[in-house]
């Protein structure tokens, strides 16, 4: 496993979302959070091109946006949940209690609303260096 | 309490909790206090008000204009867009990509400037969208936001025309910095899911 302990194993993280500019908030928080540590970070833009990438990194963590074309990030995280470990960090501007519900039950990672900010990533990277999942417990920020 | 009153008074709190969050949320990407300036919120129902509503749009709205939009379904049927002038815009996506530079506002729009304020109407009209699902308990699903530039609108035709539909008005400015971005949030719902609304807040009145 990467993480937990890290430093000296390179961690994969693929961060998939339909905006660039999202991509780049969350990929420059998350060097920033991370600074000093081995860290790999992809990009995908879109569900379909997430699920291809997914297969060819097996990715540690996945940030996924929850409304993207081609396949939605619902579709996307049921399909990377049947077939592999990677833990899922959903990113979405959709504040809809019944969406956090959902997804909490699918057991992501965390459930984290648009826009991510230097706490809630600080947070999400204190978890992830952890390896913690404090019980099934979904991390809501 | 007149039920009229309690149904404005109760989409303008809404509305205000929606803006305010959307607020909060832009000042986060932009790193900069933004303040808040909220007029009421106008409703159209019959045709005459929407005529009235189309001619509230002067001023910033009558040159070019962005507009970013999501469309819902499910528990409610309808479209939400986030207006903005379009002279605006290259400020706007300056201050939330932390450069600071104010090109020329001459410039024609970038992918980049798209992509900007497509994902902040998608913030902002997630947020006025999701406070009211929340607070009466429905289930929206959205369309993929879109954003469009138009050299100019007729309001009034537009809004006019929508006989099937009502349309609520909400004039938001936005003050980052000393930048002042003024905005309207246009939600038009068909005229089934304004009614189906409006028995959820009546419901909240009555205490079910």
């Amino acid at each position: 496993m990467r993480f937990g302990g890290f430093a000296t194993t390179m961690a994969c993280v693929l961060i998939v979302d339909d905006s660039v500019f999202s991509q780049k908030v969350t990929a420059n928080l998350l060097q920033k959070a991370m600074y000093g540590e081995n860290i790999a970070i992809s990009f995908a833009s879109n569900g379909e091109e997430g699920l291809l990438k997914f297969r060819a990194l097996k990715p540690d963590y996945m940030f996924i946006d929850l409304l993207m074309p081609k396949l939605s990030g619902t579709q996307l995280i049921r399909e990377v949940q049947k077939e592999g470990k990677t833990k899922i960090i959903v990113v979405t501007a959709d504040i809809q209690k019944r969406i956090r519900e959902e997804m909490e039950k699918r057991h992501v990672f965390a459930f984290v609303n648009k826009p991510l900010n230097d706490e809630k990533m600080r947070l999400l990277c204190g978890r992830m260096i952890r390896n913690d999942r404090s019980g099934s417990r979904v991390l809501s920020l | 309490m007149d039920r009229e009153f309690f149904r404005c008074d109760t989409l303008n709190e809404l509305f205000n909790i929606g803006v305010k969050r959307a607020a909060d949320m832009l000042s986060e990407i932009v790193h900069r206090k933004v303040s808040l300036q909220i007029p009421k919120i106008m409703v159209s129902e019959s045709e005459e008000k929407r005529l009235k509503l189309g001619e509230q749009f002067s001023g910033p709205f009558d040159g070019a204009l962005m507009v970013s939009t999501i469309s819902f379904q499910n528990s409610l049927n309808g479209k939400a867009n986030l207006i903005f002038p379009a002279d605006k815009i290259k400020k706007l996506v300056a201050l939330c990509s932390a450069e600071g530079i104010f090109p020329p506002e001459d410039i024609a729009f970038t992918d980049v400037d798209f992509d900007v304020v497509r994902e902040i109407g998608n913030i902002i009209l997630n947020c006025i969208l999701g406070e009211i699902s929340n607070l009466v308990d429905l289930h929206l699903v959205y369309d993929l936001p879109r954003v469009v530039v138009y050299n100019r609108i007729d309001f009034n035709q537009d809004i006019g025309r929508e006989k099937d539909h009502s349309v609520m008005i909400l004039f938001v400015t936005f003050l980052i910095d000393n930048t002042e971005i003024e905005g309207a949030v246009i939600i038009d719902l068909a005229v089934e899911s304004y009614r189906d609304l409006l028995r959820l807040l009546d419901g909240i009145e009555a205490g079910i």
